[in-house]
């Protein structure tokens, strides 16, 4: 097929079936999304076939993903063009393990639809046409280092989202939740298209590698420095709006309680994740383009910026979680407080002390893979009791123990993990990032040692709300239904947990291999010269 | 014999895991009823101390290699758990599941596997609702308590610490008394808010320990040894020390935070109490004892005035607060916190007497007063209440619980020929001798000024626990109406499972109190090798003579390239001074470095050491 | 607007950056900030100024006639805040998929020569990303006009066309 293309001039020089096999998992993904929009006219609507279409989708995604995986091992970088800086789009370690989770975790939702929704569902196809989107969307986040298609993927992640949301237009609560949800969107995209678009006339420039070199000189000198820190203020604000951290997080609770539960479930992890290794790739290559020693004394303040909302982030989202009675709402909380946690790591290695930052990344890596299972296990469970009790509030959880403990038990055991006590994968996930904080040694990487310990006995107040109504109190009700697949699901979500506490190392040593070579800094530099060698602002202008 | 002990590694791992697997048994299909739940947690308990005694021979198998002098513990086993390896950019790391018994742990390994089947045992007539789930929390709560006390790396330790607050938070609150709510969460929240502290800690200990080795590691003996040679400096141990202590004081309880323990016992079910006062309070003296004492001596020894005078405190304040209980339990249960203020006075006059006083007082009060909450349970499963104004008289018709009463009394309160008699001595003793060196030892932070008060406390003691006896046993028969409650099978006087509950309880204090030496050489063994150890010879405080040395060198750490520790120099006036010692970093650290020195040897100040090649492996 | 006002920004630094900004030439970001200033200023006064000169401008005569919303003199039916028919957006929307795909197709077809058949499979696979949905949308109803308002919502599916052409009874 290279043979084929290479007749035509435009391909030359590119090794066009090895981009395609690269990029297999997210194309799959979109043939997916085409054989569900098919499906109707050939097949019918009926809910069963369009997940049986979906989930064939997704197994062919992950198996070629993990194919990919082993194709990128070997390190370096792949971007879709002969110059690896002004490629669009790159491949590497980071994400394809990303996509590897998000994959995972995309069966859990799907599976989580499948038990609550294919009975009901009419609208099966668009559902999942939507779900697609957003996945699609959010591989391609953390595959970019350039800004044009940074807008793009969090458009292509979050309008989906959006219908998602208010995906039952009967349901008011959904409706209004989707259009705050909208609102916000719509507003810090277009700040952060702004903040894209000053960049670009600063820098001349869509790729991050070469913008970053322009914005450190920029800074180191102080030329055009107000402008600088106003357009990558506005670039970190539409990222921080999908992570959902402090001042933009105002829209994850209502539309988290205004969505059906499994959307909840995929917004919560699968969206914020996303975001977070999209910061952390800008971050990284930002630190990576580093090298003047006056440049090097201005990450300490960005550390401590994004040190200080990673902080404010947490104790907001625990203290905010404390008089929540809905579950959803609760969850909601807790999901912007761990979304707190992990921005620590990310203050890791913008930090001038860590040598590598490798710590903080393969900590991230870790603690999402973690996280992943505790969320996806808490609200299968919270699902499957608003199936069967028609509420979220935290009433319906009254003496769950005695009443399915096979439900409970798992539940105590997510929320444990949450809260971040042993034995539980919760634990680990934290230890990492505290162990990658006291790396630091210094008052920053203290401060947010204490700040997480701290955190986590406030959290432990509002887990335990759940945990004392579904074990110590109980009114008598009869037991409760719920289906074995659920009970499945969310016991595989709990075994998990154990062993992913059982076996820290291998998950840490890989994590650490999915983020080894991205840290490689002479192919940040090599980047950089290659594309446009480093030169005054002045000469960009003509 | 011997090698087959020393291959013995599994032992341990097997003892911590087995009620777990007695869990799961618990839970196939065979035992539907709640007879069958009751028997199988029974005998899965039974497997438990089976194991541990068979750990008990094996231990006392490889004894003599103890006493030869070879550090270290026993029945080790390890497997890497969150160690990683370290490259040009982060260091290695090594946490790792490290389990190993020394002459301490041993013995409270044995109090736990002991007092399991026997508050298993004491619950099958309590205990009527959710059985499965209820033994197993208890065992479950096991295998906490037992990790904790074969732990030899810090990390797992917080692991098993953390572990046990969650099945007894349930056993608390769901086969609690009216307020078990309120309990429950009193008692998870006070711990975990001062374990957290302790984690913070850990976290900085490593970092702390890392600048000096050049790997991070939470190995206790690894730590022990860093603090024994000084290396950890007097403020940093100073919070370190606020760190640990903040966890473990409030399980201890020490004064000012000891207020969830008597909620949490007086509503908690009797195996619950039973270990709670049995086991669970011992992580706290024994988190002390294990790591505060030994890796943090300055701090220990600089706050031992502190911490001595809160457990005074503790131990007046207790006994005034339990003389005017009117509810029996709660009244044990405040002397719980009186009794566990001797244990913190015992390890902090930092003397081996009192050490292995406060040690053998933590099995004590283990067996005494978890026995006391025994005996109080069937009493209040006959009468429903355990108010000292509602029952009076007793003795004529429950004459073997009147004994028992009266027996476990004597021995809390320290009858000599008993066991707290032995615990208490050593304890008054090691805290009156601290301040002088008559055991050829460096003086200690406590005195005689501190024993006064204390003694005082044991009056106070033996006041309200026979004032107890006498309104409980004595006097004119005082019952409320409709008991004692026969109607599930009780008679009214104990009956013979009640009896053999209590028997091998008896026959321990009887054998501690005329016989306690086994044990106390056992401690005496630990406490000389890992909690105090002898100060660390300085090179400058070596006499010149000749002879063979063992001076501890500490390998040269990859990362810093150079050495804080004491060096050796040939310092003779006429000689060069730049003579100096080759130190094999390869060695294991463990190995004391010795060299031979001639007459002419002068040991006198630091000198910078020859660096060998291969000197940056870590291994 | 005020994504309006931040687009017109954007493109006017955009503009200032790559053409002829002697300002930024010359350095200090105070005089780009000066020159953003200076933009928005231009902005909002050619909005506010237009107006505010037509209303000081135009004669001030006042007639019902005037008020009305089609002054050619077709009566307004009820006020103007009535919701729109659906129908016309999915029409819209239609009409955009289309309209995009020519604009794309243009710059395909100029270098449809030079590229050859690599060009013509990859807008085949184009293509059909904007055909099955057409499809979809043709097949769900959404551009019948007049839809049925009762009984089956979708026309039959293929399957059962072909089922009934074999003579089996329909499901």
């Amino acid at each position: 097929m290279t043979m084929w293309l290479a007749q035509s001039n435009a391909w030359a020089g590119i090794d066009v079936t090895r981009h395609l096999f690269l990029f297999s998992p997210m194309l799959t993904l979109v043939c997916t999304m085409l054989a569900v929009v098919a499906c109707p006219i050939i097949v019918g609507r009926s809910a069963k076939t369009i997940g049986a279409v979906v989930v064939m989708g997704i197994i062919a995604s992950f198996i070629l993903a993990v194919r990919v995986a082993g194709e990128v091992a070997g390190g370096g970088i792949s971007g879709l063009s002969t110059q690896p800086a002004s490629g669009m789009l790159l491949v590497d370690n980071l994400s394809i393990a990303f996509q590897l989770i998000l994959l995972i975790f995309m069966g859990g939702v799907t599976y989580l639809w499948w038990m609550g929704s294919s009975d009901s569902e009419e609208n099966a196809p668009e559902f999942f046409i939507l779900l697609l989107g957003s996945a699609v969307g959010m591989g391609l986040m953390v595959s970019t280092s350039n800004l044009l298609m940074i807008a793009l993927a969090i458009e292509t992640a979050s309008l989906p989202s959006y219908a998602m949301v208010g995906f039952d237009k009967r349901d008011r609560r959904g409706a209004e939740a989707s259009l705050k949800y909208l609102i916000f969107g719509a507003i810090s995209a277009a700040i952060m298209l702004y903040g894209i678009s000053l960049l670009y006339g600063l820098s001349g420039s869509l790729s991050v590698a070469i913008v970053a070199q322009h914005c450190i000189q920029s800074l180191a000198s102080g030329h055009n420095l107000v402008i600088t820190l106003v357009a990558l203020m506005c670039l970190l604000s539409g990222i921080a709006f999908k992570i959902s951290a402090f001042p933009f997080h105002f829209w994850c609770p209502d539309a988290f309680e205004g969505a059906k539960i499994e959307v909840t479930a995929w917004l919560s992890v699968a969206s914020k994740s996303a975001a977070l290794i999209l910061l952390a790739r800008l971050a990284m290559v930002f630190c990576a383009g580093v090298s003047a020693p006056e440049a090097i004394g201005m990450l300490s303040p960005l550390a401590w910026g994004i040190g200080i909302m990673a902080a404010i982030t947490c104790t907001l989202g625990n203290f905010a979680a404390y008089k929540q009675t809905s579950a959803k709402r609760l969850l909601a909380y807790s999901s912007i407080a761990h979304a707190g946690y992990m921005l620590m790591a990310i203050a890791v290695f913008v930090h001038p002390h860590s040598d590598h930052g490798q710590e903080g990344m393969s900590a991230l890596l870790t603690y999402i893979a973690i996280y992943m299972f505790m969320n996806l296990g808490a609200f299968g469970v919270v699902a499957m009791v608003v199936w069967d009790t028609g509420s979220d509030n935290l009433a319906s959880f009254t003496g769950l123990l005695r009443r399915a403990p096979l439900l409970a038990v798992p539940m105590i055991i997510c929320l444990m993990s949450l809260v971040g006590l042993p034995p539980f994968a919760g634990f680990i996930g934290k230890w990492w990032i505290l162990v990658a904080l006291g790396r630091l040694n210094d008052s920053l990487g203290w401060f947010l040692v204490i700040t997480a310990v701290v955190n986590t006995l406030i959290s432990l107040y509002y887990y335990m709300r759940i945990v004392v109504q579904m074990s110590l109190r109980d009114d008598g009700q009869p037991a409760l239904s719920f289906p074995l697949g659920g009970m499945a699901l969310v016991n595989i979500c709990a075994i998990a947990l154990f062993a992913m506490f059982g076996f820290a190392q291998p998950l840490k040593t890989t994590s650490e291999q999915f983020t080894r070579n991205i840290f490689d800094t002479t192919m940040a530099k090599t980047v950089v010269v290659d594309a446009a060698p480093a030169q005054p602002i002045e000469s960009v202008q003509r | 014999m011997d090698v087959f002990i020393a291959e013995q590694s599994w032992l341990l791992t097997a003892i911590i895991f087995s009620p777990l697997a007695g869990v799961m048994l618990l839970w196939l299909p065979p035992y539907g009823d709640a007879r069958g739940v009751r028997r199988s947690a029974m005998l899965y308990s039974l497997v438990t101390l089976g194991l541990t005694i068979y750990a008990l021979y094996a231990f006392q198998q490889s004894a003599p290699q103890v006493s030869a002098g070879s550090p270290g513990f026993q029945l080790e086993q390890r497997a890497s758990w969150l160690s990683l390896p370290g490259d040009d950019f982060k260091p290695a790391i090594d946490i790792s599941y490290h389990v190993g018994i020394d002459g301490i742990s041993i013995w409270l390994l044995v109090l736990t596997a002991m007092l399991m089947p026997l508050c298993i045992w004491g619950s099958f007539s309590a205990i009527r609702n959710r059985e499965r789930e209820y033994y197993s929390l208890l065992l479950l709560l096991q295998v906490g308590m037992l990790g904790v006390f074969c732990s030899m790396d810090l990390l797992l330790f917080y692991v098993f610490f953390e572990f046990t607050l969650i099945p007894l938070y349930f056993l608390i609150g769901i086969w609690g008394g009216p307020d078990r709510r309120r309990a429950a969460n009193k008692f998870f929240i006070f711990t975990l808010s001062g374990s957290v502290l302790t984690l913070a800690g850990i976290l900085y200990l490593a970092y702390y320990a890392y600048t000096d080795l050049g790997y991070i590691t939470l190995n206790i003996q690894k730590l022990t040894e860093l603090g024994q040679t000084g290396f950890i400096s007097p403020g940093v141990q100073w919070w370190l020390f606020l760190a640990f202590a903040a966890g473990f004081a409030i399980k201890v309880p020490l004064f000012p935070v000891h207020t969830w323990l008597p909620l949490a016992h007086t509503e908690a079910p009797t195996a619950g109490s039973v270990i709670l006062a049995g086991v669970l309070l011992k992580l706290g003296t024994y988190g002390f004892c294990r790591l505060s004492l030994p890796i943090f001596p300055a701090a220990s020894r600089e706050l031992a005035p502190v911490i001595a005078t809160l457990a005074i405190i503790g131990i007046i304040y207790a006994a005034l607060a339990a003389w005017v209980q009117r509810d029996v339990k709660k009244l044990v249960a405040y002397s719980s916190v009186s009794h566990l203020g001797f244990c913190m006075l015992g390890l902090f006059s930092m003397k081996v007497a009192g050490v292995n006083g406060a040690v053998i007082y933590m099995i004590n009060h283990g067996l005494s007063t978890g026995a006391l909450f025994l005996v109080i349970g069937f009493m209040y499963e006959r009468y429903h209440t355990r108010s000292i104004d509602d029952i009076g008289g007793l003795a004529k018709k429950m004459p073997w619980m009147a004994f028992f009463l009266v027996f476990f009394t004597l021995s809390s309160i320290g009858l000599p020929g008993l066991n707290g008699f032995v615990g208490e001595f050593l304890v008054l003793l090691g805290t009156a001798i601290s301040a002088g060196t008559s055991d050829m030892r460096p003086a200690g932070p406590l005195g005689f000024g501190y024993v006064i008060p204390a003694a005082l406390g044991i009056i106070l003691g033996a006041v309200y626990m026979l004032w107890m006896c006498q309104h409980v046993l004595f006097g004119p028969l005082k019952e409320p109406p409709n008991t004692p409650d026969t109607s599930t099978g009780l008679t009214t006087d104990l009956n013979k499972r009640e009896i053999s509950i209590l028997v091998p309880l008896a026959l321990a204090c009887v054998c501690i109190g005329v016989y306690p030496k086994p044990l106390l050489n056992s401690f005496q063994v630990a406490i000389e090798q890992h909690i105090l150890p002898l100060g660390t010879v300085y090179a400058t405080d070596i006499e010149p003579s000749r002879g063979r040395y063992e001076i501890p060198i500490h390998r040269e750490p990859a990362r810093t390239q150079h050495v804080k520790h004491a060096r050796i120099i040939n310092n003779l006036p006429d000689v060069d001074s730049s003579a100096k010692i080759v130190v094999d970093t390869q060695r294991p650290t463990d190995a004391p470095y010795s060299f031979p020195m001639s007459q002419d040897t002068v040991i006198t100040s630091a000198f910078d050491l020859v660096k060998t090649p291969g000197a940056d492996h870590i291994e | 607007m005020m994504i309006y006002q931040m687009t017109a920004l954007a493109t006017t630094i955009l503009a200032s950056a790559e053409t002829t900004n002697v300002a930024l030439h010359t350095n200090s970001n105070l005089e780009l900030v000066l020159g953003i200033i200076m933009f928005t200023a231009a902005g909002f006064g050619i909005v506010f100024g237009g107006l505010t000169v037509g209303s000081v401008v135009r004669p001030k005569l006042f007639h019902p006639e005037k008020g009305t919303a089609y002054e050619c003199g077709e009566p307004a039916i009820g006020d103007s805040w009535v919701q729109f028919d659906l129908r016309f957006y999915t029409v819209a929307l239609v009409f955009i998929v289309f309209d995009v795909e020519i604009a794309l197709l243009w710059p395909w077809a100029v270098v449809f020569k030079e590229m050859g058949a690599p060009a013509f499979w990859a807008f085949i696979v184009f293509f059909l990303l904007i055909a099955i949905p057409f499809a979809y949308e043709w097949k769900s109803g959404y551009l019948t006009w007049v839809r049925a308002s009762s009984g089956q919502r979708h026309k039959p599916l293929l399957k059962d066309k072909v089922e009934m052409a074999a003579g089996s009874t329909p499901a």
